[in-house]
C-alpha cells in the first residue's frame, strides 16, 4: 500500500519535471532571435569597457565642387545611425549646404552614388554645426568641451570615461594639416593635444579616429594619448582620390576610402560580431588608389578582438549587472521563486508572426541571462534558476515521500 | 678690394673698354637676333607646357549635356524660320526672334538694333551672368543662320534646366565688331535691363553649314593684348575633346587638324602674335574682343565644314557644357594664366617663358642708343650742354605726332602712302635748311632709340605682341648711325621701319581700322604707333637726313 503511493508520487514528480523542462525549451526558442547569448554578451562586456557610443562626423570644405565631402560625412552619419547611435550622441558638422545649392540638379538631396539609391539628406538629418559654424575653434572646443555656460547641450560632446568615440574627418588636407572652410586649417598637433586633454579629463574610453583627405596619415602621427585607434586614407605626399562622378549632378559624389569603408559597413548590422581588422582588410591600394594607414600602437587591444560595433554601434542589447544581488532574477520571480509570466501563449505567436522581418523590436520575453558568471562571484554553487526550481520541487517531493514511507 | 683693383688694372692695360664700345653695335644686333631666336626655341619640346585645368570648380565634361537628338528638330525648325529672314531688315528679324523669346518666357530688351534676352537663374543669387552672343553675319560675311537658330533653341533648353546659379544673356547683334562692342559698353553704363556682372561670353558662328560640321575654330584674342583666362579655353577644348571634336586655332588648315610638329607650333605662335597685335584694328572683328576691358573672359566659336561627322546639336553642347562649367564657378576666373601664347590647342607658353624675348629686344635698343653716343667720339659733356635743345626738338616731334594722333581719326581715309611720302619731307628740305650740328644729330638718334627701348619695356607685360613687333619693325633704325651709312642705305632702313609703310603692307583697311580703333573699340594701339613708334622714327629720320656726321668719321681716322 505504501510502496505504490511512493511510486505514484515519484512518477508525478517525474512528469512535472519533464513538462517543465519542455516548457523551458519552448520559451528559450521563442526568445532566441532578439538576444545574443550569454557567452557573447559577457565576451563583449569583458573586452570593451565602454557603456556608451558617440560619433563626431566632420566635413571641413566648402563649395559645390566639394559635394563629395558632404556626401562622405552624411554617408557615415547614416551608417552610425543605422547601427544604433542615437542622434543625441552624434555630432554632425556639415561645412556647406550642397543640398540647397542652386547648381544641384536634384534640390534638397545629397547622394553618395551615381545610382542615386539613397538620399542621404532625405530623412531626418540633425546637423549640429553647419556652414561657417564648422571652424577649427568649434571643433577643438567640442572635443575638449570648453564652452560658454549657455552653449546648448545638444551641440556638446557629453562623453565620459566609459564613452567610445568614433571621429571622422573629411576635407582637403596636406602634410599635417586639414583645411577648414577655405580659411583656416587644423594641425596634427592641435588634434593630438585636444585628445590628450580629453584623456586627462576622462572624456573617453577609446577613440577610433578616421580621416579621409590628402596626406591623411600625417594627421594622426602626432597622437600620444592612450586608447586611440587611427586610420587615414593616404600617406605623406600622396593624394586621396574620389571614387566616381554622377554625370547628372556633375560632380564627384564620394571618395574612394570612404566608399570602401561604407561598402564594408553596409554588410554589418547592430548585432554584428565582425571585428575591426576585417574592415582594415578592405583598405588596399587596389581599392583606395593610395596607401591607407592604420595606427594601433596607442591602442591597448588587439584589433582582431575589437568589434566594429564598439565604435559604429551602440551598446543597447546588452544588460550588465554589476550589483551584489541578481536584480534581474528578482524582477522576474516572485518571493517563492516562481517565474512571473509577462505574456500569454497566444499573443506571442501573433507577435512572432508580425515581426518576421525585424529582429530589432524589443519584446518583453524572459531574458536569458542574469547569472553571475564572473569569477569574483561569492556564490559557491552555480545553478540556473530553472535547475534550482526543479531541484527544489524534487527535493520537496522526496521529503514528502520519505515522510509517507516513514509513517 | 685687391681683386677688384687687379681686374680694373687688367681691363685698363688691355684697353678693353674702347674695344667693348666698338663692339656695342654688334652686341646690340646679337641681342636682337637672340630675341627672335628665343621665340624660335619656344616651340621646341621641353620649352612649352601642356594645358591643364587649374580651377577646381570648373569640372569640365563632368556633367551630361542633354542638348541632344531630342533638340535637333527644334533647332531645325528654328533654322528654317531664320532662313526666311535673310532678306528681311534687322528690325523685322529682331521682331520675329523677340516673339520666339517671349514664347519661351524670357525678358527681352534692345540697345539700338541689338536684341538681347535675359534668363534670370531661378535659384541663383542674380548677381552674375554668362553671355551668348550671336551676330547676324559671321566674320566670313556669311548669314549666321545656324548660330541664330541654335541660340534660340539653347535659350529654350536653358530655361528647362534647374541648375543655373548665374543668369544667361543671349545677344542677337547685327555685326560682331562695333555694334557688339557698343552693346557691351552700354550694358556696363546705360542699359536698364541687366543681369549682373558678366563672367564669361561666347560668340557663336554657325553659318549655312546645315546639320553637320567638321570641326570648330576658336578665336580668343582680346583688345590691347588682353586674352581670356586660359582655364576657359582649356575648359572648352576639354569638352570638345570629350565630344570627339577637333579644334583649330590661328587659321590652321583643316588638313592639319591633329598635326603637332615644331613647325605647326611655330606657325601658331607667330600667327598668334600677329593676330593679337591686329585685334581691334582689322576691319572685321572676331566678336570676342568686344568684351575686352570689362573683366569678361570671352572667345568666339566657329563651325567649319559641312560634311560632318558632327551634328549641330554637338556644337550646342559645346556651349551648354562650357556654360555649365562657368556656372560652377564661385569666384571670377583667377587661376591659370591671363598672359600666354598658344602653340596648339593643347600646348602653350606662359608669360615667364616668353617675356625674355621682348626684354632682349629692349636691351638691344638700349645698347644701340649707348653705342651711338659713345662711338660718335663727341665728349659726353657736350651732350649734356645740348640736352635742353635735344629735348625741345623731341618734344616738338611729339607735339606734331599728337596733332596727327588726334586729327587722323577724324579723316578716316587711307592716308598711309601719303604719310610715308610726307615722312620723307626732310629729305627735300635738307638743302634749304641749316644742318643740325653733330651733337644734336647723334643725340637725337640716341634719344629716339632709347625712347623705343623704354616703350618696349613699358609694353612688354601688358601687350607683349605689340612690344615685340614694334621692336622688330624698328630694328632697322639701329643700323643707321653706327657707323653712319651711305645715304641710300639709310633711306632704305628708314623706309622699312616707317610705321605707315608697314601699315600699308599689312593691308588697305588696316590704316582706317587703326586710326578709328580708339574711338570704336578703345584699342590704344594707334597711340602707341603714332606717339611712340612714329615719333621715334621721326627723331631718327630728321637726324639722319638733316644731321651732320662727317666730323665723326674724320676723328676716328685721326685717332687711328
Amino acid at each position: 500500500m505504501r510502496l505504490p503511493i511512493s511510486v505514484l508520487l515519484l512518477s508525478i514528480w517525474a512528469i512535472l519535471f519533464t513538462t517543465s523542462y519542455a516548457e523551458e525549451q519552448e520559451e528559450s526558442k521563442a526568445g532566441e532571435p532578439s538576444f545574443i547569448s550569454t557567452e557573447d554578451a559577457s565576451h563583449i562586456i569583458s573586452k570593451s569597457k565602454h557603456t556608451n557610443n558617440w560619433a563626431v562626423l566632420v566635413s571641413t570644405s566648402r563649395f559645390w565642387f566639394n559635394y563629395r565631402h558632404m556626401a562622405n560625412v552624411l554617408s557615415l552619419y547614416r551608417t552610425v545611425k543605422r547601427l544604433g547611435i542615437p542622434d543625441s550622441q552624434i555630432i554632425l558638422m556639415l561645412s556647406d549646404d550642397v543640398a540647397c545649392n542652386p547648381r544641384n540638379a536634384f534640390p534638397g538631396t545629397v547622394f553618395n552614388n551615381m545610382d542615386q539609391a539613397i538620399d542621404l539628406y532625405g530623412e531626418s538629418v540633425e546637423v549640429d554645426y553647419r556652414g561657417y559654424e564648422v571652424t577649427v575653434e568649434n571643433f577643438i572646443r567640442l572635443l575638449t568641451d570648453r564652452w560658454d555656460p549657455d552653449h546648448p547641450r545638444s551641440k556638446r560632446l557629453l562623453t565620459d570615461q566609459n564613452s567610445n568615440i568614433f571621429i571622422y574627418l573629411t576635407g582637403h588636407g596636406g602634410n599635417e594639416f586639414l583645411k577648414f572652410q577655405d580659411a583656416e586649417e587644423i594641425g596634427s598637433y592641435d588634434i593630438a593635444d585636444a585628445f590628450e586633454q580629453m584623456y586627462e579629463k576622462k572624456r573617453y574610453n577609446e577613440i577610433f579616429f578616421m580621416i579621409d583627405t590628402c596626406q591623411a596619415n600625417t594627421m594622426y602621427e602626432r597622437f600620444y594619448s592612450p586608447n586611440i585607434l587611427a586610420v587615414g586614407s593616404s600617406r605623406l605626399d600622396e593624394s586621396s582620390y574620389s571614387h566616381h562622378s554622377d554625370m547628372d549632378i556633375g560632380v564627384a559624389v564620394i571618395d574612394r576610402f570612404t566608399y570602401f569603408t561604407l561598402d564594408y559597413l553596409e554588410k554589418i548590422d547592430k548585432d554584428s560580431q565582425e571585428t575591426i581588422d576585417k574592415l582594415f582588410d578592405v583598405y588596399t591600394f587596389e581599392n583606395v588608389h593610395s596607401n591607407p594607414g592604420i595606427r594601433t600602437d596607442l591602442f591597448h587591444r588587439n584589433v582582431s578582438e575589437v568589434l566594429l560595433t564598439d565604435f559604429f554601434g551602440n551598446v543597447q542589447n546588452v544588460v550588465v549587472n554589476d550589483g551584489d544581488e541578481d536584480l534581474l532574477y528578482i524582477s522576474n520571480h516572485d518571493k517563492t521563486g516562481e517565474l512571473l509570466k509577462f505574456y500569454d501563449e497566444e499573443p506571442e505567436e501573433q507577435i512572432s508572426e508580425g515581426i518576421v522581418n525585424s529582429t530589432n523590436i524589443k519584446t518583453s520575453y524572459q531574458i536569458d541571462f542574469g547569472v553571475e558568471n564572473e569569477e569574483s562571484s561569492d556564490q559557491i554553487i552555480q545553478v540556473s534558476p530553472t535547475l534550482a526550481k526543479r531541484l527544489g520541487l524534487g527535493t520537496g517531493l522526496v521529503v514528502i515521500g520519505l515522510w509517507f514511507v516513514s509513517t | 678690394m685687391a681683386l677688384a683693383e687687379t681686374i680694373s688694372r687688367k681691363i685698363h692695360k688691355l684697353g678693353l673698354i674702347p674695344k667693348l664700345i666698338k663692339l656695342l653695335p654688334i652686341v646690340s644686333l646679337l641681342l636682337a637676333i637672340s630675341s627672335v631666336s628665343w621665340l624660335l626655341i619656344l616651340p621646341l619640346e621641353g620649352n612649352y607646357r601642356r594645358t591643364y585645368i587649374s580651377e577646381n570648380a570648373l569640372m569640365p565634361s563632368q556633367a551630361t549635356s542633354f542638348f541632344r537628338e531630342s533638340e535637333w528638330n527644334i533647332v531645325r525648325g528654328y533654322r528654317e524660320e531664320v532662313g526666311k529672314l535673310e532678306a528681311e531688315s534687322i528690325e523685322v528679324r529682331n521682331q520675329v526672334i523677340e516673339s520666339w523669346l517671349h514664347e519661351i518666357g524670357l525678358i527681352t530688351a534692345y540697345h539700338e538694333n541689338t536684341l538681347y534676352s535675359i534668363m534670370h537663374a531661378p535659384r541663383g543669387d542674380d548677381t552674375e551672368a554668362m553671355v551668348l552672343a550671336v551676330p547676324w553675319i559671321t566674320s566670313d560675311d556669311e548669314y549666321n543662320e545656324g548660330a541664330i537658330a541654335l541660340a534660340v533653341a539653347l535659350s529654350r533648353y536653358f530655361t528647362r534646366l534647374s541648375i543655373w546659379s548665374k543668369n544667361i544673356i543671349v545677344v542677337f547683334v547685327e555685326d560682331n565688331k562695333v555694334p557688339l562692342r557698343k552693346w557691351v559698353e552700354a550694358y556696363h553704363t546705360s542699359l536698364e535691363e541687366t543681369a549682373g556682372s558678366i563672367e564669361a561670353a561666347i560668340v557663336m558662328e554657325y553659318g549655312k553649314n546645315g546639320d553637320y560640321f567638321d570641326y570648330y575654330e576658336l578665336n580668343y584674342e582680346g583688345l590691347n593684348g588682353q586674352l581670356p583666362n586660359l582655364d576657359l579655353l582649356n575648359t572648352l577644348n576639354l569638352i570638345g575633346y570629350h565630344e570627339g571634336l577637333h579644334c583649330v586655332i590661328q587659321g590652321t588648315p583643316s588638313t592639319e587638324l591633329i598635326k603637332n610638329t615644331y613647325f605647326t607650333r611655330l606657325r601658331t605662335l607667330v600667327r598668334g602674335i600677329i593676330a593679337l597685335t591686329l585685334t581691334g584694328i582689322k576691319p572685321k572683328g572676331q566678336g570676342c574682343e568686344a568684351f575686352s576691358g570689362w573683366q569678361i573672359q570671352a572667345f568666339t566659336l566657329k563651325a567649319k565644314g559641312t560634311t560632318g561627322p558632327h551634328d549641330i546639336t554637338q556644337f550646342g553642347r559645346l556651349v551648354d557644357s562650357t556654360f555649365r562649367s562657368v556656372n560652377n564657378l564661385l569666384e571670377k576666373f583667377h587661376q591659370s594664366f591671363f598672359f600666354y601664347l598658344m602653340l596648339s590647342t593643347k600646348n602653350f607658353v606662359s608669360i615667364g617663358t616668353y617675356l625674355p624675348s621682348a626684354v632682349l629686344m629692349a636691351v638691344s635698343f638700349t645698347f644701340s642708343s649707348l653705342g651711338t653716343i659713345l662711338i660718335s667720339g663727341i665728349p659726353l659733356n657736350s651732350f649734356i650742354t645740348e640736352s635742353s635743345k635735344l629735348l625741345i626738338i623731341f618734344v616738338s616731334i611729339e607735339g606734331i605726332c599728337l596733332i596727327l594722333a588726334l586729327a587722323l581719326p577724324l579723316i578716316k581715309i587711307d592716308l598711309s602712302i601719303g604719310l610715308v611720302v610726307i615722312s620723307f619731307l626732310p629729305l627735300l628740305l635738307k638743302n634749304y635748311v641749316k644742318k643740325l650740328n653733330k651733337t644734336i644729330s647723334f643725340g637725337l638718334i640716341a634719344l629716339s632709340l632709347f625712347f623705343i627701348s623704354l616703350l618696349i619695356v613699358a609694353l612688354l607685360i601688358v601687350h607683349f605682341s605689340l612690344a615685340l613687333l614694334l621692336g622688330l619693325f624698328c630694328l632697322p633704325l639701329t643700323f643707321i648711325a653706327q657707323p653712319p651709312k651711305p645715304q641710300i642705305k639709310t633711306l632704305i632702313n628708314l623706309l622699312i621701319s616707317n610705321p605707315f609703310f608697314i601699315i600699308a603692307i599689312f593691308g588697305q583697311d588696316v590704316f582706317v581700322g587703326l586710326v578709328t580703333s580708339w574711338h570704336d573699340m578703345q584699342c590704344w594701339t594707334w597711340f602707341v604707333v603714332i606717339l611712340g613708334w612714329y615719333s621715334a622714327w621721326l627723331g631718327v629720320a630728321i637726324a639722319s637726313l638733316m644731321g651732320d656726321f662727317t666730323v665723326e668719321v674724320d676723328k676716328v681716322k685721326k685717332d687711328q
